[in-house]
């Protein structure tokens, strides 16, 4: 009897937040990103409008998220905010790997979908986790580290440094991780240095490869793996003339990346597919609610930009995601 | 009838200069065996180069830990500079690729400053909000600006001129070290020698004591609050020259840097404490072991295990000095 | 029974300064011992040593029989001793209970803290002890004066054996004064012993069995208080008898300086009216609440006022801060001295110029020769006993930091002077010293507006005294007509 009644209960919730979606309303997708001031996650979002923009009369999409990418508790906030308004999905590139997790639990068991992009949360109640493969994007850059090293005549010899932008985060620990195990694969003779961390502090990125560069005379090769870092680490070598004998590779692309890439101070990006995870996160949750099962776990693919390819179509949208914005 | 039998431990004003030397002989032992074990251990260390750099480095929480200095001597905290730096830079930054020249938009950006500063100075003293709070509503409320007014995106493709502020060296030396080594001059100076100077350390003994002395804390307030945040600004354009762009990120948590590079040179939260020379080398303490553990790679966890400890001992060190005068 | 502390030949060096010199010191059980002395005596010094907050260069020390060597406050406090000092040292956000148990509060069987008990068993030691304070209540929401009881209690409270009362009258009232003495009577009757420290003659003859006499860190006499007399006393401490002290030569009144006209200020004091002139000291006396601090800060521009006229050589004038107050020459000394008139982690240079920058500045640059000068020339006219003018004020005496707060109103040359209990926390010594500046400034000249609710004082002292009773003026009466009674008659609200 109990079970009945339970069963019922159940059942009219469902009802009820599936109701409107039978109704012609638009459903409103939230979509929280881990810091709203960098290029990448504004790309994310602009996936996600022009999810939306293209089906007018489907869906609606809500933006929001901290300010800053280390201020985890605002991010956490925000979300149980967002779970308490009710929209009918939600989108999350969740900063921390647990703090997230009872919120995100709660929304599911509320009959709201959560998909998570970027970051994988710990916890299986998601609808589904769409990102790149950070581990496999790490050990494209140790590729085409090595790659370019052969380019350019040199012997796979010396010390490559790695700077990261923060510690702790699953996303960066996963591309230097990456890394690490690319450059063994790919060039066992090249000695990693400790990774240097930042906080994702551009003057502190500049600052520590200054002191890397000068400490280090034998370094070929640089790693650093996140905007932040690659601007940094592109700004010192460009400054000490050292860019035609340090190879530099980072991750993401910023307008300074993107000129780093040009002048030769980067010599090459491992990109993500930003737009597309905004994009692809918002139709899994159209189509979670319309009753799909959706695979765990999507790779949406890291890909490499280098001086030769970057004005190709494909990778000119990669590079600058929100030129793609439909106004 | 406290029959207190008058110690000779030197105090603060009467001898600003001799209080310091207690203080400041500590910092320049510990100075001294940094360099010493850094330039044993590390080949680059004691080279132009890397001096250079560390000048450098330096300067931005250098310039930034003198205003914090003077808030801190007041009994009172600054915990926005760190979002004025970021502002500063946005700011400038947006006039300069509007076309804006050089020497406008930088006094510009400097008073914008100044008028941060002093909204924290009217929360402080008309609203008696204390600073801690005050100031920290006001971080909040800057980040939220600069983020609006930059659209969250770095401010780029600025004037060369501009950068080459921060590039620059005379004589070899670094001009943004220049720049901190003349504001740490004039800074000391208005410490010592001033009236406003000696306002700040009354205010700092007791806003009381200081009223009936005839002090109006409403001017000495706003302006000390307006320096601190027209130091910060000034960070704040170095950091975008250095950088070559405004960015809106910059500068986050520097207020907790500027408040120990304060603390480790002398200052006291109580106020009424502190000597520009402290804070000065209380910054190059700071980033000197940063820079030294980049040079020798060490664990970059346990460096700042390291760079807290420091911060812990040279602060018991001195309380333990002063309570043995004190104690005899 | 043995002696409670037994101290032999202390000594304490500080750089500069003998402190102590060869000083003996011993505490009998069920004994009242008092400690007297000038500023500088050193009777806080060897209070220190015997608490453990100091150590000894030299000389022995017994606690209850045994031999102590290397002593610390916590060694103290296990030993059974507590020391009350002047400014409370107590929680003052937490509550009384809580203040007696303080970080070891009683639990329950649960593991909770025992609240009924701990507010029980405190209350009926208040009770006991003849003080009205409810123990839940939090200590800062009382008066002072029942705060300083409370300080009092707490040691009675943990059983402590050696108690020692440093000025634990200065913030008392009358009535509280007798609770206090009839607590020390009990300690006594149950064979505690008890040091006792004040500037006040009469509570030392009234509650003391013998007194300690120190001068310049040396041991001058211990004897029975039965056997001797507060001339006796004052002589063996500053070399001249109390007679002497409040005698002072008067000099011509002159001219008008200061006149108030019915000045009001709700519901602290109103329709008050006086006229002080160059050369005179006026008196304003009143018990506690009568209105009398606040109605001379409201002259010196550090309190708004509702109604009513100051004028200053004739002049109308209307203070806003007392910067305006200090520029037209008028200084100020407040009764809190610690909290209100020095700048205590400065050094007595900057405290003695502290409302004098604005005059020896140029350019809002500091002269700091005359700085230097103004510090010398004060602390030489006045007698100011520091190593040197970088010391910290707070490692002053009490009598010496008041001279420096007089220094400072020197040094702004005011031609007025209002102060509010000149002496409070000052030793005989001291007070004599200050009563002869006011003396020399009378005779220069200066208007002295001054609050005292210390009748010899300013009985001795004032040409003319003001009694306020709860803000009104009940009249003013002048010198050939004072008369203890009469004053205290009309501080009650009762005519004369």
């Amino acid at each position: 009897m109990k079970k009945l009644i339970i069963g019922l209960c159940a059942a009219t919730a469902l009802a009820v937040v599936a109701g409107p979606a039978f109704a012609k309303d638009p459903i409103e997708v939230a979509v929280i990103v881990k810091a709203t001031n960098s290029e990448f996650w504004q790309a994310v979002l602009v996936g996600a409008r022009n999810y939306a923009k293209e089906h007018p009369a489907d869906v609606t999409v809500t933006t929001n998220g901290p300010p800053a990418e280390a201020d985890i508790a605002k991010q956490v906030s925000i979300l149980e905010d967002t779970v308490s308004r009710g929209p009918k999905g939600i989108v999350i590139s969740s900063t921390s790997s647990e703090a997230t997790v009872p919120a995100i639990e709660n929304a599911m068991s509320k009959g709201i979908p959560v998909v998570t992009i970027d970051n994988r949360v710990k916890t299986d109640k998601v609808a589904s986790f769409l990102a790149t493969d950070n581990v496999a994007g790490g050990k494209l850059a140790a590729k085409q580290l090595t790659e370019q090293l052969k380019a350019m005549g040199k012997p796979l010899k010396g010390k490559v440094a790695l700077i990261s932008s923060m510690a702790g985060v699953q996303v960066l620990i996963d591309r230097d991780n990456g890394f690490e195990a690319g450059l063994k694969q790919f060039a066992p003779d090249l000695v990693l240095l400790k990774p240097r961390y930042v906080n994702n502090d551009i003057f502190n990125a500049v600052n520590t490869a200054q002191d890397l560069v000068l400490s280090n005379p034998d370094l070929v090769g640089v790693f650093a793996d996140n905007n932040t870092t690659g601007s940094g680490v592109a700004k010192v070598l460009t400054e000490t003339g050292k860019k035609d004998s340090i190879v530099a590779i980072a991750f993401d692309s910023d307008p300074q990346e993107v000129e780093a890439l040009r002048s030769g101070a980067l010599k090459a990006l491992v990109v993500q597919d930003p737009y597309g995870m905004g994009y692809k996160g918002v139709d899994s949750i159209v189509r979670a609610l319309a009753g799909e099962k959706l695979p765990a776990y999507v790779d949406t693919g890291a890909n490499v930009v280098t001086k030769a390819n970057m004005d190709e179509a494909n990778y000119k949208n990669l590079l600058d995601p929100l030129s793609r914005a439909i106004k | 009838m406290a029959d207190k039998v008058a110690t000779t431990e030197p105090s603060g004003l009467a001898g600003i200069r001799r209080i310091n030397i207690g203080t400041s002989a500590t910092l320049m032992v510990i100075v001294v065996i940094l360099f010493v074990f850094l330039s044993m251990t590390s080949p680059v260390f004691l080279t132009g180069a890397n001096l250079s750099n560390l000048l450098r480095q330096t300067s931005i929480n250098g310039i930034i830990a003198l205003g914090m200095l003077m808030v801190i001597i007041t009994a009172g905290i600054d915990l926005s500079v760190g979002a004025v730096v970021a502002i500063a830079g946005i700011v400038n930054a947006l006039m300069l690729q509007a076309g804006v020249p050089m020497l406008v938009s930088i006094p510009l950006t400097i008073v914008i400053g100044a008028i941060i500063g002093m909204f924290n100075g009217f929360l402080v003293f008309e609203v008696r909000i204390t600073p801690f709070i005050a100031s920290l509503g006001t971080l909040t409320i800057v980040r939220g600006l600069v983020m609006i007014i930059s659209g969250a995106r770095m401010v780029a493709n600025l004037p060369v001129e501009f950068g080459r502020i921060a590039s620059a060296e005379l004589l070899g030396i670094p001009s943004m070290f220049i720049v901190w080594m003349v504001l740490f001059v004039l800074t000391a100076f208005l410490l010592s020698y001033t009236q406003i100077g000696r306002n700040f350390f009354i205010i700092g003994s007791s806003t009381e004591v200081a009223r009936l002395s005839g002090i109006r804390l409403r001017p000495n307030i706003y302006a000390v609050y307006g320096l601190c945040s027209a130091y910060a600004a000034l960070a704040g354009i170095l950091l975008s020259a250095r950088l070559s762009m405004g960015v809106p990120t910059a500068g986050i948590s520097y207020e907790l840097d500027a408040i120990a590079a304060v603390v480790i040179g002398g200052g006291s939260l109580f106020g009424a404490a502190g000597s520009a020379f402290g804070a000065v080398l209380g910054a190059i303490i700071m980033q000197t072991i940063r820079n030294g553990g980049n040079l020798l790679g060490v664990d970059p966890f346990a460096l700042e295990v390291i760079i807290g400890a420091l911060i812990l001992i040279a602060v018991g060190v001195d309380q333990i000095r002063v309570r043995r005068a004190e104690r005899g | 029974m043995a002696e409670l502390i037994a101290a032999h030949g202390i000594t304490k060096v500080f750089p500069g300064v003998r402190a102590l010199d060869n000083v003996d010191f011993v505490l009998q059980p069920g004994e009242v011992h008092a400690l007297v002395g000038e500023n500088g005596a050193g009777k806080s010094t060897l209070i220190k040593i015997l608490m453990g907050a100091y150590r000894r260069d030299e000389g022995t020390l017994q606690i209850k029989g045994r031999e102590i060597r290397e002593f610390n406050p916590q060694a103290a406090q296990a030993a059974g001793m507590a020391a009350v000092y002047q400014d409370i040292s107590l929680a003052r956000s937490l509550s009384v209970g809580e203040n007696f148990y303080l970080g070891r509060m009683p639990t329950t069987k649960w593991g909770t803290i025992d609240w009924t008990g701990a507010n029980a068993r405190c209350g009926d030691l208040l009770k006991d002890l003849g003080l009205d304070i409810d123990p839940r209540v939090p200590l800062k929401s009382l008066p002072v004066a029942k705060q300083e009881m409370v300080a009092i209690a707490k040691p009675v409270f943990e059983g402590a054996d050696i108690l020692v009362f440093d000025e634990p009258t200065a913030l008392l009232t009358n009535e509280e004064t007798e609770i206090l003495f009839s607590i020390i009577r009990r300690l006594k009757s149950e064979g505690k012993g008890i040091i006792y420290i004040s500037h006040r003659m009469e509570e030392i003859f009234a509650i003391s069995d013998r007194v300690t006499v120190l001068k310049d860190g040396r041991h001058v006499k211990t004897l029975p208080v039965a056997d001797t007399d507060a001339d006796e006393l004052v002589r063996l401490m500053v070399g001249r008898s109390m007679a002497d002290m409040y005698t002072i030569k008067r000099a011509t009144p002159g001219t008008t300086a200061l006149r108030v006209e019915g000045l009001t200020r709700e519901p602290r004091f109103r329709d008050i009216n006086f006229d002080v002139r160059h050369g005179e000291i006026f008196g304003l006396f009143g018990l506690i609440g009568s209105g009398r601090t606040e109605t001379i800060r409201a002259i010196f521009g550090a309190d708004p006022i509702d109604s009513g006229k100051v004028y200053l050589h004739g002049k109308p004038t209307r203070f806003g801060h007392p910067s305006d107050a200090i520029a037209a020459g008028i200084g100020f000394m407040s009764e809190d001295r610690k909290n209100q008139s020095i700048a205590l982690p400065l050094s007595v240079r900057t405290n003695i110029n502290l409302a004098n920058y604005p005059a020896i500045s140029r350019f809002g640059i500091v002269d700091q020769a005359a700085e230097r000068e103004a510090a010398r020339s004060c602390i030489e006219r006045l007698q100011i006993k520091t190593p040197s003018d970088e010391v910290r004020i707070r490692n002053l005496s009490g009598g010496n930091q008041q001279k420096v707060v007089i220094g400072k109103n020197l040094t702004t040359k005011a031609r007025i002077l209002v102060c509010d209990e000149p002496t409070i926390g000052v030793d005989v010594g001291a007070k004599g010293e200050i009563y002869k500046v006011f003396e020399s400034l009378t005779h220069d000249g200066v208007a002295i507006l001054m609050v005292s609710s210390y009748l010899p004082e300013i009985m001795g002292l004032a040409d003319r005294i003001l009694v306020l009773y709860e803000g009104r003026q009940m009249g003013i009466v002048s010198r050939d007509e004072f008369d203890e009674e009469r004053l205290i008659r009309l501080a009650s609200g009762l005519q004369a």
